[in-house]
Parts: C-alpha cells; sequence; structure tokens
C-alpha cells in the first residue's frame, strides 16, 4: 500500500497519481528531499523525472501567483489581494495567515505562525521574513529578517524545511 | 466473413518455430488459459482457440495447408503496449500496473477511400427555436457541400415524433437536399427513440460493411423514459456495423445517457456550450470520421488468474471513459492519422514465476483502407518480476496520460459527491481540481471550476452547466496529448 503524502488515502503500490486529490504519488530516482531545493538540475536523459514534468509552467494569469509545494505536489492560486501572510493556522492564538501551510505539515517543518509576507506590486513580487523562527531561503540561500527581497518567476522558497515554487506573471 | 485466426500469434511463436517449440507453447498457454485454472470468463475461449492452434500446427500436412493459407495473409494492424513500470514487485499484495495500448494501422500501398453512410438525426423540439437551429441547419448545409457525390446521406428530424427530411441517398442534387433542410421548423418534446429509430432505419437503406455507417444524434434536451430502449436501439446498431455519435447543446441535455448511448456503439459525445461553435464541431467531426482508416475495434482482454481489469479509458483520438463490465470494449475507430491509444489499469497479485502474465488481448475491427472486415490481432501483457530498487520512473507518455486522466476523474468524483448530498466533500475536490488545472496552463477552465465549487458551496446545487463544461473540457485536454 502507498499512503497519500496529501490527504492520507490508502492505494496500491504502482498507483501514479492518488484517486481522492490526485496529487502524484510516483518517485522519481532523487526522491523529494526538500534540502534540494535549488538544486533542480535539468535531468539529462530521456526519462522524465520531477525536474521535466514540475519546471516547465507558464506563468498564471497576471496578478495571480500561484504556489507548489514540494513533495506533495499540491498548488494554491492567491488572487485579489496585493499581500499575503504566509504562515501556520494556530486555533489557540487564533492566528489566521493568508495561506496556511498548517495542513502541509507546517508545524513539524519548522514553520512559523506569521512566516513570511508575500507582497505583488507594480515592480514584481517579493518577500519579507517576518523574524520567524526557522528563517525564510529563497533558491537555497537565507534572507535577511525584516528586508523585502525581490523573486522572479519559478523560484524556490522555503520557509524552514517547507519547500515551495512560486510562478507569476512578471509585470502585474 | 470471419478472417483466418492467426495461430502463431495465439501460442506467441515464430512462424518458424520447430513442433517440439509449438508443444512447448501450447503448454505454457494452456496452463494459462485452461479453465480450471484461469476464472476469466473468456479464459475458456482462449483455451480453444490455443487448442485449434495445437493441433494444426503439430500436424504437419495441416501446418503447410494453413501456412499457405496464411503467407497471402498479412497483419493490418498492430497492439503496441507500454507499461507503466518496467517489473513488477514479489509481495502478496495487490499492485497497480497501467499499459497504454497504442493500436497502429500499418501503411498500406493499397488505399480505397471507404464509402460514407451518413444520417444527421436532429432535434427540433421547441428549445431548438432560434439561434440554435440556426445555427444546426448552417452546420447541416456545410456538412452535405463537404460531401462527395457517391455518399449516402439522410436526415431526419424529430420531437415527439420523427419525421424523414431527406431519405438515404447519394448526394448528386445537394441543392434539393439543402431546401428541405432550410424548411425544418422547431415544434414539440424530445423522444430521442423516435429519431433514433428513424435515423437508424435510413442507414440500413445503404449499409455496407465495407462503408462508414455512421449517425450522428444532435439534441438539447432530455428524453423521458425511453433511455433503455435507446441503448437497446444502439446495441443492436452496433452489431450492424453503425456508429452513434452525439453532440448536446446547452444545459438540459442528459450527458450521462449520451455516453452510454454512445459508448454501445464505440461512438463520442461531444458537448456545444456556445451554439456559435456547432458549424465548427459538426464539421469537423463529420470530416474526422470520413477520414475513418478502422472502425468498430473491439477489444477482448483475458485476464491471468489473480489479475483484474479495473478500468479503461480512451485516450486518443477523442478521450471517453470505457465501461470494463461489458467485454469485448468497444475502443471506437482509428481516424486519419492511424493511431489509436486506450489506457488500461490492472490490479495485479504476482505469483510465483519470474515473469508474470497479465492478460491476453484481442482487437477486431474493420480495417476499411484495405476493405478488411472482422481483422483480428492478439498482444500478451506481461512484466518481470524483478527489484523495485532498480524501478525507472513510469514513461512519459503513461504519465501525461494518468496525469490528464486524473483530472476528469477528480471531476467525475465532485459530481458524484454532489448527488450524495457531501457539499463540502465535492467542494474540496472542484478546488484541488482547479488547482490542478492551474499547473495545467488551463486557466479558463480552472477559473470556471473555482466558480462552480463556490455557487455549489453556497447554493447546495450543481451547476449544471458549469459541470457539463468542466467534464467535457477536462476530457478534451486528454485528447490534446
Amino acid at each position: 500500500m502507498i499512503i497519500c503524502p496529501n490527504c492520507k488515502h490508502e492505494e496500491y503500490d504502482g498507483t501514479l497519481f492518488c484517486s481522492e486529490c490526485g496529487v502524484r504519488l510516483w518517485q522519481d530516482k532523487q526522491g523529494d528531499d526538500t534540502a534540494n531545493i535549488g538544486h533542480d538540475a535539468p535531468n539529462q536523459t530521456d526519462r522524465i523525472s520531477t525536474a521535466n514534468i514540475e519546471h516547465e509552467y507558464p506563468a498564471p494569469p497576471s496578478g495571480q501567483i500561484f504556489i507548489r509545494i514540494h513533495g506533495v505536489g499540491t498548488s494554491m492560486v492567491l488572487t485579489g489581494k496585493a499581500e499575503y501572510i504566509l504562515g501556520r493556522k494556530d486555533p489557540r492564538t487564533s492566528s489566521i495567515p493568508d495561506v496556511d501551510f498548517g495542513s502541509f505539515g507546517g508545524q513539524q517543518m519548522g514553520v512559523s505562525r506569521q512566516h513570511a509576507r508575500l507582497k505583488y506590486g507594480p515592480d514584481g513580487v517579493s518577500i519579507v521574513d517576518l523574524s520567524s523562527t526557522n528563517g525564510t531561503l529563497v533558491n537555497g540561500k537565507i534572507i535577511a529578517p525584516n528586508e523585502p527581497r525581490h523573486i522572479r518567476n519559478g523560484d524556490d522558497i522555503r520557509l524552514g524545511k517547507l519547500a515551495f515554487s512560486v510562478y507569476f506573471a512578471e509585470k502585474k | 466473413m470471419q478472417s483466418l485466426p492467426d495461430y502463431y500469434a495465439c501460442l506467441n511463436v515464430p512462424r518458424s518455430a520447430s513442433t517440439d517449440e509449438i508443444r512447448q507453447a501450447f503448454r505454457k498457454m494452456a496452463r494459462r488459459f485452461h479453465p480450471d485454472a484461469n476464472a476469466d470468463p473468456h479464459a475458456a475461449e482462449e483455451f480453444k482457440l490455443i487448442a485449434a492452434a495445437h493441433e494444426t500446427l503439430t500436424d504437419s500436412a495441416h501446418r503447410a495447408e494453413y501456412d499457405a493459407r496464411l503467407s497471402v495473409f498479412d497483419v493490418p494492424f498492430s497492439i503496441e503496449p507500454v507499461y507503466s513500470r518496467n517489473s513488477l514487485r514479489a509481495m502478496p499484495e495487490p499492485q497497480v500496473v497501467y499499459c497504454l495500448l497504442n493500436i497502429k494501422t500499418i501503411a498500406q500501398t493499397r488505399r480505397i477511400a471507404p464509402a460514407l453512410n451518413l444520417c444527421l438525426v436532429i432535434d427540433r423540439s421547441t428549445s431548438m427555436q432560434g439561434a440554435r437551429l440556426d445555427h444546426t441547419k448552417s452546420a447541416a448545409r456545410q456538412i452535405i457541400e463537404g460531401l462527395d457525390e457517391n455518399d449516402f446521406f439522410s436526415i431526419v428530424a424529430f420531437s415527439d415524433r420523427a419525421e424523414v427530411i431527406f431519405p438515404s441517398q447519394s448526394c448528386d442534387n445537394k441543392p434539393l437536399i439543402i431546401s428541405k433542410v432550410n424548411a425544418i421548423q422547431a415544434n414539440g418534446g424530445t423522444e430521442i427513440l423516435e429519431g433514433l429509430m428513424a435515423g437508424l432505419l435510413q442507414l440500413q437503406e445503404n449499409i455496407n460493411p465495407k462503408s462508414i455507417n455512421h449517425l450522428t444524434l444532435l439534441t438539447d434536451g432530455r428524453t423521458y423514459g425511453d433511455e433503455e430502449n435507446c441503448l437497446l436501439l444502439g446495441t443492436l446498431a452496433e452489431l450492424d456495423g453503425i456508429v452513434i455519435s452525439g453532440l448536446g447543446i446547452g444545459d438540459e441535455w442528459n450527458d450521462v445517457f449520451l455516453d452510454q448511448l454512445t459508448a454501445t456503439t464505440g461512438g463520442e459525445s461531444l458537448y456545444v456550450h456556445t451554439i456559435e461553435k456547432v458549424e465548427d464541431l459538426m464539421v469537423k467531426q463529420v470530416r474526422g470520421i470520413g477520414g475513418t482508416i478502422a472502425q468498430r475495434l473491439r477489444l477482448q482482454v483475458t485476464c491471468d488468474a489473480d489479475i483484474k481489469l479495473r478500468s479503461a479509458f480512451r485516450i486518443y483520438p477523442e478521450a471517453y471513459p470505457i465501461p470494463v463490465d461489458d467485454q469485448p470494449l468497444r475502443i471506437g475507430s482509428i481516424p486519419r492519422t492511424g493511431i489509436s491509444s486506450i489506457l488500461l489499469e490492472f490490479v495485479v497479485k504476482t505469483g510465483s514465476d519470474p515473469r508474470q502474465n497479465i492478460a491476453r488481448t484481442s482487437i477486431t475491427g474493420d480495417i476499411l483502407n484495405i476493405g478488411r472486415i472482422d481483422e483480428k490481432v492478439t498482444a500478451d501483457l506481461t512484466l518481470p518480476i524483478g527489484n523495485s530498487a532498480k524501478a525507472e520512473p513510469p514513461p512519459l507518455a503513461i504519465l501525461q496520460a494518468m496525469d490528464k486522466l486524473t483530472l476528469y476523474r477528480l471531476q467525475e468524483k465532485a459530481w458524484a459527491a454532489a448527488a450524495e448530498g457531501k457539499v463540502r466533500e465535492a467542494t474540496q475536490h472542484l478546488e484541488m481540481l482547479a488547482s490542478r488545472l492551474l499547473t495545467t496552463g488551463e486557466h479558463d477552465l480552472a477559473q470556471m471550476t473555482v466558480e462552480a465549487a463556490s455557487r455549489l458551496g453556497s447554493t447546495n446545487q450543481i451547476p449544471s452547466d458549469a459541470k457539463k463544461r468542466i467534464k467535457y473540457g477536462t476530457r478534451a485536454i486528454i485528447s490534446k496529448i
């Protein structure tokens, strides 16, 4: 049996995509090591790999930010706001971020309740680390807290150990 | 006339095989398909064929006679399987393997352009009045203009009753047919059985097994109480070599029923979401039908012991689900491009042999461009049992097919949940689908899915227009691969 990392649905060995939530269940040889972000070198062989499949997305329509979480293959669309708080919902402190990574193992992976802020302005998208416990990385490099940092379409972001890619049209 | 069975393919031996090799192969095949060893309902049939092959090929006089007949007989098409994995794991639990069957016709120097025997069956109920009927008539006119003079054509309009607008005959007087089409008026309810019956009778007038016999049904409404009889007519039409395809206009028509009806004959159903598109869709569809190379393909999947065929889906040309409980599977036609692809999903329990036989697949069909009826090709599906650590990633063709098919399945799940009143589950499935659609670059469909989810969440009602668009939209993505 395989257990879907996204929705915990059980599938037979050999199943390629979860029948319940549609997330991919096959692993290529490199696996999905979250520590590897920023090193998604294109695969040289003819065989398909995660790198080929996941990194050839066209940018979403202008104004939308599209997030694809590594490892689980889940994606989210952010639209309608200029700023989004990324973090983890905590019922005890009634902290509700715009993007809640709690259901993707955010706590175990070290995502703070209010971890970072994503801003979509006329001159592009930037990210600010909100003095989080475990820091924010862009393409594998840690960024200084409370200093906005420009990001590009397709960049890899890590909040603690939780990694995702961000896609958007470069000009709003 | 049934063509000569390929005994060598049955035993999976080369044509040069020695008598000993044939005996050995027979014993191996008998172990797979003997009814005592294999519970598949078609195993007995396979076994009979294998026994006949053994009997003929082990007797030198009979074999020489058989070979003489076989030598004028070449294989007109082939089955090329691609598997989702290069080996199975030795384990007691069931495992899944996907197999993409690519069916290819072999290029022929001698080509026959098969004649077309086409009947358009058009809904003229009151709801068709105005733009719907106008565009439909315009589509019919364009189709008629495009026909060859030797093609047979007929057109039926139906409401509560059917009327033969133009009876089946060759198209040497197109202005006459067009004037008849122009005179069609909208009036009455929708009884598909009436239209279907009249249309099939017209096709019977000029039916020929070496022609493309096709009925295109266009409707914007629901038929009540006669669905069962329609499906029965579909089954009978299939026996006569007639393919039924369907086009649904607007939100009212019953997509599940139209899918079932067309599936009985291996035809396809399409959704016309904006009436201005109906000309394009119909003309394109008829042009596709005219280019058919092979038709009435029937796929028999005889599973080995402890193996189950879980699902089947046609990936190319037009994508649609194929019901697996009724063998042989109707897998439709091979278009001008000369290829068709079917994705099969098996649940396998491995045995003790180092190589696991999965199933024997046989496809029977009419190869029109060489004028051959009921040709049969057989291929065995088999994988080694190996070390999972050495597993290769699945081939791109399978990943792409499964990736897109998963989208279609998600929306099926969503609507099934919604129909059971599980609104939360349904909206969750739709939201997951929306995010997957975005990764595929399908922004419009993603947007529509998001809206459908919020409408469903706030009203507890399935938005029927969005439902059809998402269903046929996700199907269309599969065919794009």
